[in-house]
């Protein structure tokens, strides 16, 4: 007699029996025995709702294929729960045996499939086994990370490809047929003695016995002689050698393995095993009530299924109805054996779908065609039409009749299909079969079915992704499928996936703005960098309160507005430069460039805009701008300080060329006139002086010609002035000269000097000529340091001094005495008044200049500035 | 303070009362540490064949450290343990079992949701080829020997052990120790979760062991209970062992004044 099953528990402390139940105890007896009432009631409930349909053979033959996975499953995870562990690695772990089985029965044939399988399940649990029981983390944490890893695993082994198994190269496939074995699945007949092997395990053997413990008090069992780590090992193991086992079920099932296989069935082994009674504390659980909830959510699926539940519902009356059963609430991921697909809700679905039920089912709701004749008849048309792919079908699976265009799409002949030849199961590439068998289910209870995706194979073996619409003629067992080709329309998404990828990382990258609009202008999602530009925060865009032309500045509008229309056309708009109040109402300059997001495929089509935020570039620009017309005003002061100087330094000059011709002229003229008052007139002597007097004539006319252009200006101003900060200006205009010359040019200004009084742009005038008289003398030398020392101090009578020295060839002490008069010159080019200016604008301020060697080598020109008086 | 028996190995004989009795477990100076605190600085003391020794102490002196290291949960870190003459030198539950030494814990220690045939035979079941457990002869087993203990009251052997009482779950602990246990049993305040019935059905389950030969280590707080039923005193105050005595030798009132004190 197996001890411990025993849970009904009418006892009192004292040990005595009480003859009667309790609420209590009822509500135990409900919770104990919840998988098998939820069962009973679910077969009630859907033979009331449903009928034949689900009494009927066909469904129980559905029920008993879809079972044997989750029976599996849900006895592994038992032996967990029973010894107080969980595994939400189960599923993944199925995932990653079948996919490896799948592989090695392509490869190496079905034994070492099989094997592969079982020893990754093995291996797999036994590594979850090993972390929890050595480096104790808790199961549910270990096998959670488990469960990613391994589903990981799976993607980087298949890299995202499906295997897939011929039922002729593995023989394994139609072990799964509904009528392998008389009516039932062989797959089925297979799982009832490893249920009887589970239920030996927990009940009647010492292994057994010690997991309930451990599930009950895992310290107490340790603690009274039990190697429980061993026991932890064993116990994951054979949960693992449970999923392995799982997983060629599965295989043998589906005829694939894919990257998704068993997505989802920890939970829904978990559900099975909790419906069953067992607590998910542990130290308790029941196999063959472990087997009746997995068997109930099976038929629990199948029934809704069958009474019309749509399939988004699905879930929902599961969940509730397993909440209901089993009285505890359990925390219930998604369960669907059916991804979502089917979805409706889909939007870029959304507008084919209510196309084809427009074009197609819109029929039923007519009454025109309640006639089955005549509704026929327009089918008929709509065949005959080859628009669409259209086929008629049973409930057999069989595909009764064709039309060319489905013929064309598959690239079958006629031929092929005659006398139903051919079945819709033939057509259908493996990892479809699940949602078809599901779908044909649906059909029946019924009558249509939205619209689904799925895929065909085609002749040459290639696969054709379609949207199909099913219906079943009234009255009838057989229907009509109509077939969409979605081939393009997959390429399509793919180009427009690959792109919105790129626009994406651009928009993620926030290197620049991107905002999406929708055509009239309303501002749909942008990216931080566009939030940022234009000063808004995220929550003004979920409010939907930003509008393109709101942003934009009056002047902006035609042009913005024009840019929409071509954005409307297709077009991609160059970039060009615009505006965009910011939220402040400031203004910011920005680059824009804008396209379509998608022509084709979205419900709304959507504008996408790039922006550039321009400020630092017109801020750089305008900044060049203003210290180019700086330069320019700096360079004509000098310029008319330069000749305003020179005119007082020439006057002297002046009057001394131009005295000269003229007493010259007067003495000629004299001359000339003592001639002619001569007894005898020599006229080549008058000639000859009339000739000189031209001639000094000339000459003071070319002296005079030569200060023509010089222009008048009011005298030299008298400010006080700051010599160090006027020479700080001076070296920065020409520090680019010295670079390019490639003279070092430094500066030892004294802190501190007096103030001195003048006109601060004939000082620079000053500076600046020394220094560029410096760099043109160190220009020739072509050999050593080309230096360049402008320093300033103070002189023990208190004046001020500015020095200019140079490393250039120097001066002859000749040419220092020189060196200051009016055009005295140097330099071949040179026009000799640089220096003499010089010296007539620092003597006009009261100071002196003079010239002198430098040591080692190289001239020094100094001039001195009196200080300002102070009051 | 009372002198030790000489602590050669050979020395297992202890002369008291004129009788000869033979000493099954000695302990010299043993010492433990957690970290920084110093749960056990020098215990000593002889156990003698039949016989039943308390340990008493206030909390915190040192008596379940003392009785863990004796169970092998784990090992000491100084001093000396003799098991039947024999030094130890290796700790572990499953070696201390190994010696004969059976421990039952204060706070209930079974498999609630278990049976009382899993918690009478929990790792060491009887096995049918190999793998499958012998229910019947393992519930025959259970129910002689709790009849011979004079437990007779669990009626059905069969249900978990949680629904039923505490006495009836001590008394299954109990006997599990004397079950297996080849000589010492360790009794870590048994009575402490007991009603009044329920713990004098345990005392007088642990007079009745004596007389079966089995030395039995207790630990309790309730010095009445000390004195009906022990036959040695063993004294612990702060982390020492300060006196082992006879019953006989001592009084509630000096007791009770050596536990709070430390002195005698």
């Amino acid at each position: 007699m197996p001890i411990g099953t025993n849970l009904s528990a009418g006892e009192t402390p004292e040990g005595k029996s009480d003859s009667h139940p309790t609420a209590i105890d009822w509500m135990r007896t409900l919770r104990d025995n919840a998988a098998l009432i939820a069962l009973l009631l679910l077969i009630l409930v859907f033979w009331i709702a449903a009928g034949d349909r689900f009494m009927s053979v066909r469904n129980w033959a559905y029920i008993a294929q879809q079972a044997p996975v989750l029976i599996i499953v849900a006895m592994a995870q038992s032996f967990l729960i029973r010894a107080g562990y969980v595994d939400l690695s189960v599923g993944s772990l199925l995932g990653l045996a079948a996919y490896l089985a799948a592989w090695g029965t392509q490869t190496r044939g079905l034994m070492v499939g099989l094997s592969l399988g079982l020893v990754i399940g093995v291996l797999g649990g036994l590594i979850n086994g090993a972390i929890i029981a050595f480096a104790r983390i808790p199961s549910f944490m270990v096998t959670l990370g488990m469960m990613v890893i391994l589903r990981g695993a799976v993607q980087i082994i298949s890299g995202g490809e499906a295997i897939y198994l011929s039922d002729e190269s593995s023989g394994i496939a139609g072990y799964a047929r509904f009528d392998a074995i008389g009516r039932f699945p062989g797959i089925l007949i297979a799982t009832i003695p490893l249920c009887a092997i589970a239920w030996v395990i927990c009940n009647q053997t010492v292994f057994g016995d010690d997991l309930k413990a451990m599930g009950g008090s895992e310290r107490v069992v340790g603690l009274l002689g039990v190697h429980v780590n061993s026991r932890r090992l064993s116990v994951f193991a054979l949960s693992g050698f449970f999923v392995g086992l799982a997983s060629m079920i599965n295989l043998a099932r589906i005829g694939a393995a894919t990257t998704m296989t068993g997505t989802g069935l920890e939970l829904e082994a978990i559900s099975a095993v909790v419906i069953g009674g067992t607590p998910l504390t542990g130290g308790y659980g029941s196999i063959s009530k472990t087997v009746m909830g997995a068997v109930a959510l099976v038929t629990l699926s199948s029934g809704l299924t069958i009474v019309g539940i749509p399939p988004s519902w699905d879930d929902v009356v599961r969940g509730v109805l397993i909440i209901a059963a089993i009285g505890i609430a359990l925390d219930r991921r998604k369960i669907s054996l059916v991804q979502g697909d089917l979805d409706e809700s889909r939007p870029e679905y959304r507008h084919l779908h209510q196309e084809i039920r427009a074009r197609f089912f819109g029929i039923e709701n007519t009454r025109l065609y309640r006639d089955l004749e005549r509704r026929e008849a327009k089918i008929r048309r709509l065949i005959d039409a080859n628009i669409i792919g259209i086929f008629i079908w049973d409930f057999e699976g069989r595909i009764i009749e064709v039309n060319n265009a489905f013929l064309h799409m598959l690239g079958y002949d006629r031929d092929d299909f005659a006398a139903g030849r051919m079945s819709w199961m033939d057509l259908t590439p493996p990892e479809w079969r699940d949602q078809d068998a599901r779908l044909a289910q649906e059909i029946e209870g019924m009558g249509h079915l939205p619209p689904f995706e799925k895929e065909f194979f085609r002749r040459d073996g290639s696969r054709l992704p379609v949207l199909m619409g099913v219906e079943t003629f009234e009255g009838g067992d057989d229907g009509v499928a109509f077939v969409l080709d979605l081939t393009e329309r997959k390429r399509a998404e793919q180009a427009v996936r690959e792109r919105e990828a790129k626009i994406r990382r651009l928009v993620d990258a926030n290197i620049i703005g991107v905002f999406v609009a929708d055509l009239d202008g309303h501002i749909t999602d942008a990216n931080d960098e566009f939030l940022r530009i234009v000063g808004y925060e995220r929550e003004n865009l979920s409010s939907g309160r930003m509008h393109v032309l709101d942003m934009t500045p009056p002047e902006w509008l035609d042009r913005t507005m024009q840019t929409q229309e071509e954005v409307k056309l297709g077009k991609t708009v160059q970039p060009y430069e615009k505006e965009y109040f910011r939220k402040d109402g400031s203004r910011v300059p920005v680059l824009v460039g804008s396209t379509i997001f998608d022509e084709s495929n979205l419900a709304v089509p959507l504008g996408v805009v790039f922006v550039v935020d321009m400020t630092e570039l017109k801020r750089a620009e305008a900044g060049a701008r203003d210290i180019e017309r700086r330069h320019r005003e700096i360079q004509m002061e000098l310029a008319h300080a330069n000749r305003v100087a020179t005119m007082g330094r020439l006057t002297a000059s002046i009057a001394h060329e131009v005295n000269q011709p003229i007493a010259a002229t007067i003495t000629n003229a004299q001359a000339a006139l003592r001639f002619l008052e001569a007894q005898t007139v020599h006229l080549d002597e008058v000639r000859q002086s009339l000739n000189d007097i031209v001639k000094d004539g000339k000459r003071a006319g070319e002296v005079i010609s030569r200060v023509r252009d010089l222009i008048k200006k009011a005298p030299p101003q008298r400010d006080d002035l700051e010599i160090n900060g006027a020479i700080r200006e001076v070296i920065g205009l020409i520090h680019t000269e010295a670079a390019k010359n490639g003279v070092s040019m430094q500066a030892e200004l004294t802190d501190g000097l007096p103030i001195v009084q003048g006109d601060r742009v004939q000082l620079q005038q000053v500076v600046l000529n020394l220094i560029i008289n410096a760099i043109e003398a160190m220009s020739v030398v072509s050999e050593g340091p080309r230096d360049l020392l402008i320093s300033t101090g103070k002189i023990e009578s208190g004046d001020v001094f500015v020095r200019v020295r140079d490393s250039g060839p120097g001066l002859a002490p000749a040419t220092l005495e020189r060196i200051f008069e009016s055009f005295y010159t140097t330099k071949p080019s040179g026009l000799g008044l640089g220096l003499s200016i010089c010296r007539s604008i620092v003597e006009a301020h009261g100071g002196r200049v003079c010239a002198s060697a430098n040591v080692p080598r190289g001239a020094s020109f100094q001039f001195t500035l009196p200080a300002a008086k102070r009051i | 303070m009372k002198t030790f028996p000489s602590t050669k190995s050979d020395a297992t004989i202890n002369v008291r009362d004129g009788r000869r009795r033979k000493v099954v477990a000695e302990a010299i100076s043993l010492s433990k540490h957690f970290g920084q605190i110093r749960a056990l600085q020098s215990a000593s003391f002889t156990l003698s064949e039949g016989e039943v020794l308390a340990v008493v102490g206030a909390n915190g002196a040192g008596k379940s450290t003392l009785l863990k290291i004796l169970a092998g949960v784990y090992p000491p870190d100084g001093g000396t343990l003799r098991v039947n003459g024999e030094e130890v030198t290796s700790f572990s539950a499953p070696e201390s079992r190994g010696r004969g030494i059976e421990m039952v814990y204060q706070d209930l220690d079974d498999v609630p949701n278990m049976d009382a045939v899993y918690n009478l035979f929990v790792g060491r079941p009887i096995r049918k080829w190999g793998i499958f457990a012998d229910y019947k002869s393992m519930i025959a087993k259970t129910r002689e020997v709790l009849t011979g203990l004079g437990v007779a009251t669990v009626q059905d052997v069969t249900q978990p052990v949680e629904t039923m009482s505490g006495g009836q779950r001590q008394a299954l602990a109990i006997a599990r120790a004397v079950t297996w246990g080849s000589g010492i049993i360790i009794l870590d305040e048994p009575t402490a979760a007991l009603g009044i019935l329920e713990t004098e059905r345990v005392l007088r389950l642990i007079g009745d062991l004596k007389g079966k030969r089995a030395s039995i280590l207790l630990v309790t707080h309730n010095l009445e209970h000390v004195f009906r039923v022990a036959d040695q005193i063993l004294v612990m105050y702060q982390g020492r062992s300060i006196a082992q005595m006879q019953r006989q030798d001592t009084n509630l009132a000096k007791l009770a004044a050596a536990i709070v004190s430390g002195a005698h």
